[in-house]
């Protein structure tokens, strides 16, 4: 709180602080900072589990959020599983892949519609918008992605979401506001289109690339559905459908026949047939790591990536 | 087409001044093929994946909402029911639940969850410590950033019935807590309050930044008249985000059928289907586990319209009241 009163003695320089005034700081620092814990704690939580070794557990009643002892046992168990390992290669792969079509896809057609003289570029943008109006349903979509022969495949994870409105939208402003001089002049020096492209705008273009890329990243990072839906096959299955597997093991013990009768015959033995919870908490915080690694990055770009979205109407 | 040659004149780019008048049609096409094939080039993938992965999937629903399609036979060879679908979809009985959980779990998310960024984002912006503001902004934007499998995980170490923290503390406490997990009572708020955890920092982003957008002086104007803290928020703050606050309210009418598909899925189980079997995994479950083509695209075709018809409306209350839509 030191900073606070810092800060206060310097506005009231200017203008005496009422009490109620302070009072209002007081209170919305603790209610800020009590919303930033609320957010934080819970994931501190799950990492001390995971390094809390089994067999303190029973030593000392439960987990605590700072853990007495501390073992890397859980990780060693969940590295050495296939399972989990290519579900994290999958995800690498699909991320690498999948960003970079969706990157490659998105920015060329928001390239193409801006410039506004291209004939029926108008028609194109409407197109584009259509896709946000009519979004199909399950059952259809299914039978496309099945009819194309992706069902079962990688390729379910990268080409349907291949093109993407919003990321075009926000491709298209950024070119569209890029000064029209710099093409001008190369085009005086005698450049095609395609140098222009590629010596003029492209260089330029990083910031874009690397905020759009980001996020699109984190989206087939995290995405599960797809792989639920389209992708059954066990061996393409991406770490946050290895995540789900080993955290809904115990819905499977309780949708078992006689607990469907009985739900109160959930008794503790039963979860003792799932992964222990620290074994579930170190698969959680290795699907986590990539997250927070770019996160920093993330955060610097994703302010102004949301709001161009936001802007671009 | 032609009519953007008005366009190409006032774009002052050399390239793109016209080099022929007055020709014949087929050749103007050779010509702008010609000069903008490049741009035709970019597009041309986009334009593919729409066709296919937007247009097709949407012409597809027609036949399939008035056919018994069979897999095996594809599209053409199966025959047409005619309105069988249809009625199928209205006098099931498991439509009324799924439908009323929808609207149900949508509205508690927009009356729990559409508030606290709002508040959020009052009380930080008027935070005087700017590395607290910074510091609070930075963690309380994570959880967006998690994938619905991590936030069930954060869930399962606070409320597994064997050693969840809170129920271990509920038990200490002398209370015999059931199962959160497999609770009806439970369901929709476990639903709400994680969805409300994950998403209140970010949805806080937009509201700091229309304040950002609010004079400086009119606060300091206030302050030096005597306004206190709770008039600021009431005469300049609110009024300052009162346009955003329209839109996005308006703009959140046009998901009310979609209540969380994959958080749902991810949370829900057979004991929960009564409260949490919402339109979207009832036709996963119906369409494609139990291959009832037919009426699970009924269903989706019924979603998608209502869904088309809510996005007009929304878009026009929003041009109504807060003076912009989307488009």
């Amino acid at each position: 709180m030191n900073s606070v009163m810092d800060l206060t003695r310097v506005r009231s320089r200017k203008i005496p602080i009422s009490r109620s005034e302070k009072l209002y700081q007081l209170a919305a620092h603790v209610i800020v900072i009590s919303v930033a814990l609320v957010c934080l704690l819970p994931c501190l939580y799950v990492v001390s589990i995971s390094i809390t070794p089994y067999a303190a557990l029973s030593l000392e009643g439960g987990y605590a959020l700072i853990p007495k002892h501390v073992s890397l046992e859980a990780y060693r168990t969940v590295l050495a599983s296939g399972e989990i390992v290519n579900g994290f290669l999958v995800s690498v792969l699909r991320v690498l892949v999948g960003t970079s079509l969706h990157l490659a896809v998105c920015s060329a057609a928001g390239y193409a519609l801006s410039k506004r003289y291209l004939p029926g570029s108008g028609l194109f943008i409407k197109l584009v918008l259509f896709t946000f109006l009519f979004v199909p349903g399950l059952i259809p979509y299914y039978l496309v992605v099945r009819s194309a022969g992706l069902l079962n495949t990688f390729w379910a994870y990268v080409i349907p979401s291949a093109a993407g409105a919003w990321s075009i939208f926000v491709f298209r402003q950024f070119f569209m506001e890029l000064p029209p001089d710099l093409e001008e002049a190369a085009r005086l020096d005698g450049a095609t289109e395609l140098d222009i492209l590629v010596r003029v705008i492209l260089p330029l273009s990083g910031p874009v690339y690397a905020a759009l890329g980001l996020f699109n990243a984190v989206g087939h990072w995290n995405d599960y559905m797809t792989a639920v839906i389209y992708v059954p096959n066990p061996d393409l299955q991406p770490i946050a459908n290895v995540l789900q597997k080993v955290l809904t093991q115990q819905s499977r013990v309780m949708a078992s026949p006689d607990l469907q009768l009985d739900p109160s015959k959930l008794s503790i033995s039963a979860w003792e047939q799932i992964p222990s919870l620290g074994i579930q908490m170190t698969v959680v915080v290795v699907s986590l790591i990539p997250i927070l690694l770019v996160y920093p990055v993330l955060q610097k770009h994703f302010v102004k990536g949301m709001l161009t979205g936001a802007i671009k109407g | 087409m032609l009519k953007n040659r008005s366009v190409v004149g006032k774009s002052s780019t050399i390239a793109s001044v016209p080099l022929c008048k007055q020709q014949g049609t087929t050749h103007a096409i050779g010509v702008i093929l010609q000069k903008y094939w490049l741009l035709y080039a970019l597009f041309a993938p986009t334009l593919a994946l729409i066709i296919v992965f937007n247009f097709l999937p949407n012409l597809m629903t027609v036949p399939l909402v008035f056919k018994k399609y069979y897999l095996l036979r594809g599209i053409w060879d199966s025959p047409w029911v005619g309105l069988a679908n249809l009625e199928a979809l209205f006098t099931s009985p498991d439509f009324g639940i799924v439908l009323r959980n929808t609207i149900v779990i949508s509205v508690y998310r927009l009356v729990f969850g559409f508030f606290p960024p709002i508040i959020l984002a009052i009380l930080t912006h008027d935070l005087l410590s700017h590395r607290i503001k910074r510091i609070t902004q930075s963690v309380t934007y994570l959880p967006h950033f998690l994938s619905w499998p991590i936030v069930y995980g954060i869930v399962l170490a606070l409320i597994n019935p064997a050693n969840g923290v809170i129920i271990t503390f509920l038990r200490n406490m002398g209370f015999t807590p059931e199962n959160l997990l497999v609770s009806e009572t439970f369901f929709r708020p476990l639903l709400i309050i994680t969805a409300i955890w994950k998403e209140v920092g970010w949805g806080a982003i937009i509201y700091l930044a229309a304040l950002a957008g609010i004079e400086p002086e009119l606060y300091e104007a206030a302050t030096v008249d005597g306004a206190e803290w709770y008039h600021r928020i009431f005469y300049i703050t609110l009024p300052g985000i009162k346009p955003v606050v329209t839109l996005l309210l308006t703009l959140s009418l046009a998901g009310i059928l979609s209540a969380g598909f994959e958080q749902v899925y991810l949370f829900y189980s057979p004991l929960t289907y009564s409260v949490g079997d919402i339109i979207d995994t009832w036709v996963y479950r119906r369409g494609l586990l139990s291959a009832d083509f037919g009426l699970a695209t009924a269903v989706g075709f019924f979603k998608s319209v209502i869904g088309f018809l809510l996005i007009i409306t929304a878009n026009k209350l929003a041009k109504r009241y807060a003076g912009q839509g989307i488009w």
